[in-house]
């Protein structure tokens, strides 16, 4: 996996191999110590679940919003999104069913309900970076391997969730406002 | 059971006329009040001087209580041990915390962390993917149904590390 993302890199290509790869290393951090609480794996385990989210849905908006020639402009688009506009439109399709989110264009309705993958994905998100924060920042927060094991498992729902909400309709708007959001009603 | 029970309870706290005060008495006017949404009163005591204000007449909605976006919470999760609706309330839960506070980008927010028997994650030592993943559909549903009541908070639900059959059994014996 390693070889193929460098492979991939070289080409230009976006970089959706690196979440995978981070998925995996947090993978191995949860389960170095499932029944011991090494708070340094958990909370790497933790902050590289984040990241894996992070990266997956960064490079799903990179591909959709820029071509991938030259080479680096779409991962220099990538480069673009922001932890904090990604987190508020996260909170806003983090409920199933609805289909008015705050945030869209004014007077703009989702094509379809938020489904419950979509929800999943956006809840998950919004979860995870609140928890890397914590993981990285606040050291008087005991973690344990279940906190550890949860979250990464939740990552890994957000790689399955997408791979079926990827081919929606409200897909191309979620990964719109994930980098346009907050200038769509300037 | 319709839904969650917000109604007024034996020691909740409320702010009447700018002071706080525990309620000590809740006394319905008729039987079908939870239907109507009045109560004809409570008695309320001042925690600190212990002066009693007592038959205040209240509607439901006129109580201000001290953390109420809180007590809601904790009401909605009371609600769902009951198994309601069908959605089962897993065994495997010990116990859950609910506290409010600031998430990292300042939102005001309900933490809700269920405690899980570490025994139902972990088999010979390693994690069972199928019992994390059940557990966290559950998490999810709880999202989903908190969600659903419109707070004004954000909220959060996660897992936490239980004691664990074992262990409490081994508390027990010495």
């Amino acid at each position: 996996m390693c070889r193929q993302a460098k492979a991939k890199a070289k080409r230009g290509r976006c970089s959706m191999p690196l979440a995978e790869e981070l998925l995996e290393h947090a993978r191995f951090l949860a389960s170095l110590d499932e029944q011991t609480a090494s708070q340094a794996n958990i909370r790497r385990a933790i902050s590289a679940a984040y990241y894996a989210a992070f990266h997956l849905l960064s490079a799903a908006v990179a591909e959709q919003v820029s071509p991938d020639f030259p080479a680096g402009l779409r991962e220099s688009t990538q480069r673009v999104l922001s932890h904090s506009q990604m987190f508020n439109v996260a909170k806003a399709f983090s409920q199933k069913g609805q289909n008015e989110v705050r945030g869209l264009p004014k007077g703009f309705v989702l094509p379809e309900p938020i489904s419950a993958e979509l929800a999943s994905i956006s809840n998950s998100f919004k979860n995870l970076q609140d928890a890397r924060h914590a993981a990285d920042y606040d050291v008087l927060r005991k973690f344990d391997p279940v906190d550890g094991i949860s979250y990464v498992q939740e990552a890994e729902k957000v790689f399955k969730d997408w791979e079926t909400e990827k081919h929606s309709k409200n897909a191309p708007v979620f990964l719109a406002a994930l980098i346009f959001g907050k200038d769509w009603n300037k | 059971m319709d839904g969650p029970n917000f109604d007024p309870r034996v020691d909740d706290k409320v702010y009447v006329e700018n002071g706080l005060f525990k309620i000590t008495n809740v006394v319905p006017c008729i039987d079908n009040y939870r239907t109507t949404g009045f109560y004809c009163w409570v008695d309320l005591e001042d925690p600190i001087t212990g002066f009693k204000r007592e038959h205040i007449p209240v509607a439901l909605e006129s109580l201000k209580y001290v953390d109420d976006e809180v007590r809601k919470v904790r009401r909605i999760i009371e609600w769902l041990e009951t198994s309601p609706d069908g959605r089962k309330y897993p065994d495997y839960i010990e116990d859950y915390e609910v506290r409010a506070e600031d998430d990292h980008a300042g939102n005001p927010s309900i933490y809700v962390r269920f405690l899980v028997d570490p025994d139902y994650v972990f088999k010979n030592g390693k994690a069972s993917e199928e019992n994390v993943a059940a557990l966290n559909a559950f998490l999810y549903e709880v999202q989903q149904t908190l969600l659903g009541f419109n707070l004004n908070h954000w909220t959060y639900v996660q897992a936490g590390q239980g004691q664990g059959q074992a262990r409490k059994v081994l508390d027990a014996a010495s």
